[in-house]
């Protein structure tokens, strides 16, 4: 996991690098952020190569538009942040990310047949009961959840208020939560259980 | 955050496990940023301004709704006297009301009572002089007024109207044939003669259908002659003559328009003239006249 804590002056500095078209301050920031923006958008999307494609654009829109870099934001993390699962919803909102392409393999080493064959079963699924949520719910749960960022600036992440994230982040579990059910990962009584 | 999903929950979403990247994955992304580098001006120094965008919460967007209506519906209840009549006694309103109706039953009253008296003291000296002026001088004026308001009121303004229309209309047709020349004169050719000028007028400012579609077919009357007269001149130089461009048959579709389509498609963006191709002709290209040599 990369650190999320951001140093408004160190990025301040980094961007006003980028402006000047240092190559090596990009690399810097490519290297930072661009596999939590993949992250981001694989989850989002469901598409490896789109999760890529998003996460360059949202770069190169850093390297193009550092020039007007204002300087009392949240940093660059955040800002790439938003702008990746920005272009992520409007991609879902248009529904034209289905992609032939097989997804890249797996680096780690492949464990057992009835291993994988149960860890493919909970992936779909998963994948599936987040695909049920509409794009903001699943927005929610993947910076919270999976990214583990505050909700104050997972609100910001969607230009929301922190009140109206929380909002949206409650019904966004209890839909999960019936999805999960719905698509057999999670039995009923272990909800039962909790509840 | 994570508190509220149970355990079973919990290991079931961590199974969602991301792939890794393509191999170049980040190289790819340092390729492309080169590559616009190269084909882009640098950019200037940082400027420390990241305009927000204007949002308007549905908060907001209530409020001013809101305040629109109600400030609408006080004004029409305030016109029609509804709120003095009612609920609120405007005391602007009312004095208003009040004090007209008096002024014009005031002006009458007294005047003759003033004069009458006059009339009987001056009879014995010269009664047509006295008597003259009581009855012309009161009864005449609100008759005059009532007729001059009548006047307002009955002006006919659709001529009015009609002629600033035409006047509208002309001189934005004249505004279009002068942008017409300048293009013209940019491009090389020659500017519309007064003849061409004049037909191209009547084009832009007919008023019925019919005065335009004339004004078309002498348009084009004028275009082949004149094409007939290039062609001659042509023909004595030894040159091919030029054939004017015809449009595509009807229910076939042209080669460019498909490759237009085509482009827009991979875009995203098919526009209704670009939908149902596929069962559509393709019509042939025209024949290109070649430039005469310079």
């Amino acid at each position: 996991m990369i650190s999320l804590a951001t140093d408004q002056s160190s990025d301040n500095q980094l961007v006003a690098r980028i402006a000047a078209r240092d190559a090596g301050a990009f690399e810097e920031a490519v290297n930072a952020h661009a596999i939590q923006l993949r992250r981001i958008a694989y989850r989002m999307l469901g598409d490896a190569a789109h999760a890529e494609d998003l996460a360059q654009e949202a770069l190169l829109r850093l390297w193009t538009g550092a020039s007007k870099w204002r300087g009392d934001g949240p940093g660059v993390g955040a800002w790439l942040r938003r702008v990746v699962t920005n272009l992520c919803l409007d991609q879902l909102r248009r529904r034209k990310f289905v992609s032939d392409e097989d997804l890249p393999e797996r680096a780690d080493p492949a464990p057992l047949a009835d291993e994988m064959l149960e860890a493919d079963a909970i992936h779909s699924g998963v994948s599936a009961a987040l695909d049920a949520l509409n794009e903001r719910q699943r927005a929610a749960i993947i910076l919270t959840y999976y990214e583990q960022l505050p909700n104050a600036i997972a609100a910001e992440t969607l230009d929301m208020n922190v009140k109206a994230f929380e909002s949206l982040l409650l019904r966004a579990r209890m839909a999960l939560k019936q999805e999960l059910v719905s698509a057999g990962v999670v039995s009923a009584q272990d909800v039962r259980e909790m509840i | 955050m994570s508190d509220d999903f149970t355990l079973a929950e919990r290991k079931a979403l961590d199974g969602f496990s991301v792939p890794a990247p393509s191999t170049g994955f980040v190289s790819g992304i340092l390729a492309a940023a080169s590559t616009q580098t190269q084909a882009q001006p640098p950019v200037q120094p940082p400027v420390q301004t990241w305009p927000r965008p204007v949002r308007r919460t549905p908060w907001v967007r209530r409020g001013v709704f809101s305040a629109v209506t109600a400030l609408t519906l006080a004004t029409a209840a305030a016109a029609s006297g509804w709120l003095g009549e009612r609920i609120v006694n405007l005391p602007v309103i009312s004095s208003i009301a009040t004090i007209v109706p008096e002024a014009v039953k005031a002006k009458p009253a007294p005047k003759p009572k003033v004069e009458a008296p006059k009339i009987v003291k001056a009879e014995p000296r010269a009664p047509a002089i006295v008597v003259k002026p009581a009855p012309v001088a009161i009864v005449v004026p609100p008759p005059a007024q009532a007729s001059e308001a009548t006047q307002i009121n009955d002006i006919d303004m659709a001529p009015v109207r009609q002629e600033a229309r035409a006047e509208r209309i002309t001189s934005r047709a004249e505004r279009r044939l002068d942008a017409r020349d300048a293009r013209r004169v940019a491009r090389g050719l020659p500017a519309d003669s007064d003849a061409q000028r004049a037909i191209l007028t009547r084009v832009k400012t007919a008023s019925t259908v019919e005065e335009r579609r004339a004004a078309l077919r002498e348009w084009g009357q004028a275009n082949k002659e004149r094409l007939a007269a290039i062609n001659a001149r042509r023909a004595e130089r030894g040159l091919a003559p030029i054939v004017p461009r015809q449009g595509a048959e009807a229910g076939s579709v042209r080669p460019a328009r498909l490759e237009r389509c085509k482009r827009l498609a991979e875009r995203g963006f098919i526009p209704p003239i670009c939908r149902n191709l596929d069962a559509v002709p393709i019509a042939s290209d025209p024949p290109v006249t070649p430039l005469p040599e310079r």
